[in-house]
């Protein structure tokens, strides 16, 4: 399909670059994040509690980033999800981020009740 | 101050919810966005009966004359149903016309518009997306009698009797109206999220035979004025949409059971409703603050809109996040509705500009 996304406005090229300033040391953190909780799994310890944080922060860190991405493209973000690259695809799938292998809310009671020994909660 | 609507705005609210609940099911939208068009002759016909299609239209045009509050009323309600096919662009082609001061031209076409005969739609959108006319380059020549170009993300074109094309005429700014059948123009559908609202380029291959509807000052006003209140009609199309979400995952968190007991027990789950309810309630305010704005002409409507347009089109994407995730799993599924309502809020938050588009609008009115 012959789209050029181009949104010519100044206003979204300041968001574009505001975006990546903030998405490398987000993504980054993630990784460190992540290396930390993988090392204990490899030296052949139980996956702690802990481990849910990384799964928290790549919930949210995704659904942000794809978002941003699509509202960066204007009104090629609402292209049919084979579409673009795939971008809708990626948007309407990350909303499963934060639902997939433990909701956000259930990893929070989880890091709330047996990290930090506030009582269980629902 | 009275902020409550009047008798009659309730009366208009209650017949539309109850038409369209006969009408226009959520089985039928299913139905419908299958299909090329997402438009229901049969539906239109009803919308017509009722004189919603003419709604602010003048009486001289078979019109019934009401204001931008009474449109958010029935597009309020149309948002709750997510009802597809082409209103919205048809409001705002009619408006244009209605606004552009060519008394003829509007003599000759809006009559048709209103007993649903013919169906209008606007070009704007060029290769750069904006939704800004100082973007339009497209070039008219010969008074309208000569066009070439392309036109993006043009709604309902393929349904549309009569495109009004914005262009360029000389510089100024000019609004030309093309039969969809010209020779010369091509129209290929755009393949988007929102199913139930159709999208198209059209391409403009010499086309002869359009009508010059307006150009200059005329032209950008009734553009301008046209778009503004069809952006109201956004704002509250997303506003009846976050209520449906909002009372659909209320219910659920109601009835569905977890650990032994309702989720809607549980702290989390409360907290997403109330927030869902607390957007909703702003988006409200800031979309019927902005309808009434427009209605009287007063002198901050622009900014008004602006501010509406900005909150509802984020409020309804963290909304429909919202109630996605109160639902869990069921809610990411095919068959449960909610992916309808999700999806139209994406196509409503660019209509017209975004968020970042309004703000930007709003900054250059307080600041510049």
């Amino acid at each position: 399909m012959d789209l050029t996304p181009s949104p010519q406005e100044e206003t979204y090229r300041n968001e574009a670059r505001a975006w990546l300033e903030a998405n490398v040391p987000e993504l980054e953190v993630f990784r460190m994040t992540s290396a930390k909780a993988m090392s204990a799994v490899g030296k052949g310890e139980a996956p702690r509690p802990e481990g849910s944080i990384p799964k928290l922060f790549w919930s949210n860190y995704n659904q942000w980033l794809v978002q941003t991405a699509q509202e960066i493209a204007g009104p090629c973000g609402q292209l049919a999800p084979d579409e673009f690259g795939g971008l809708s695809y990626h948007y309407l799938r990350s909303r499963g981020n934060s639902i997939e292998a433990g909701t956000n809310e259930v990893l929070k009671n989880t890091v709330a009740s047996r990290v930090l020994g506030l009582s269980k909660s629902y | 101050m009275d902020f409550d609507l009047s008798k009659p705005q309730k009366m208009l609210q209650d017949s539309v919810k109850e038409f369209l609940s006969r009408h226009c099911p959520l089985e039928r939208v299913r139905e419908l966005m299958e299909t090329p068009t997402a438009h229901d002759p049969e539906l239109w016909e009803g919308l017509t009966d009722q004189g919603w299609v003419a709604l602010t239209l003048p009486e001289a045009f078979e019109g019934l004359e009401l204001d931008a509050v009474d449109l958010a009323v029935v597009t309020e309600a149309m948002g709750a149903s997510c009802m597809p096919g082409p209103f919205l662009s048809n409001t705002l082609g009619a408006e244009i016309v209605a606004l552009s001061g060519n008394d003829d031209f509007a003599g000759e076409v809006l009559p048709g518009v209103a007993d649903g005969e013919t169906l209008v739609t606007v070009a704007l959108l060029e290769k750069g997306g904006s939704w800004d006319t100082e973007a339009i380059e497209m070039s008219i020549s010969g008074s309208g009698g000569d066009l070439s170009g392309t036109k993006l993300f043009v709604p309902d074109a393929e349904t549309a009797d009569l495109l009004w094309v914005v262009g360029r005429l000389d510089g100024d700014l000019a609004v030309v109206s093309v039969p969809r059948d010209s020779a010369g123009l091509t129209v290929e559908a755009t393949p988007a999220m929102d199913a139930t609202r159709k999208l198209y380029k059209v391409v403009f291959d010499h086309v002869a035979g359009g009508t010059l509807v307006a150009r200059g000052e005329p032209a950008a006003k009734a553009l301008h004025n046209a778009t503004r209140l069809a952006t109201v009609a956004v704002c509250t199309e997303l506003v009846g949409g976050m209520q449906w979400v909002l009372d659909t995952s209320v219910e659920y968190a109601k009835t569905r059971e977890q650990f032994g007991r309702v989720i809607g027990s549980f702290q989390a789950v409360q907290h997403h409703c109330a927030d869902m309810l607390y957007k909703l309630e702003s988006a409200r305010s800031a979309a019927y603050y902005a309808a009434w704005a427009v209605s009287v002409d007063d002198p901050g409507a622009d900014r008004a809109v602006s501010v509406a347009k900005a909150y509802c089109s984020d409020a309804a994407r963290e909304v429909g996040n919202l109630g996605i995730q109160v639902h869990g799993g069921i809610g990411f599924t095919w068959e449960h509705d909610l992916h309808l309502f999700y999806k139209r809020a994406k196509s409503n938050e660019i209509l017209f500009g975004d968020a970042t588009f309004h703000r930007d609008r709003i900054a250059a009115m307080v600041i510049d």
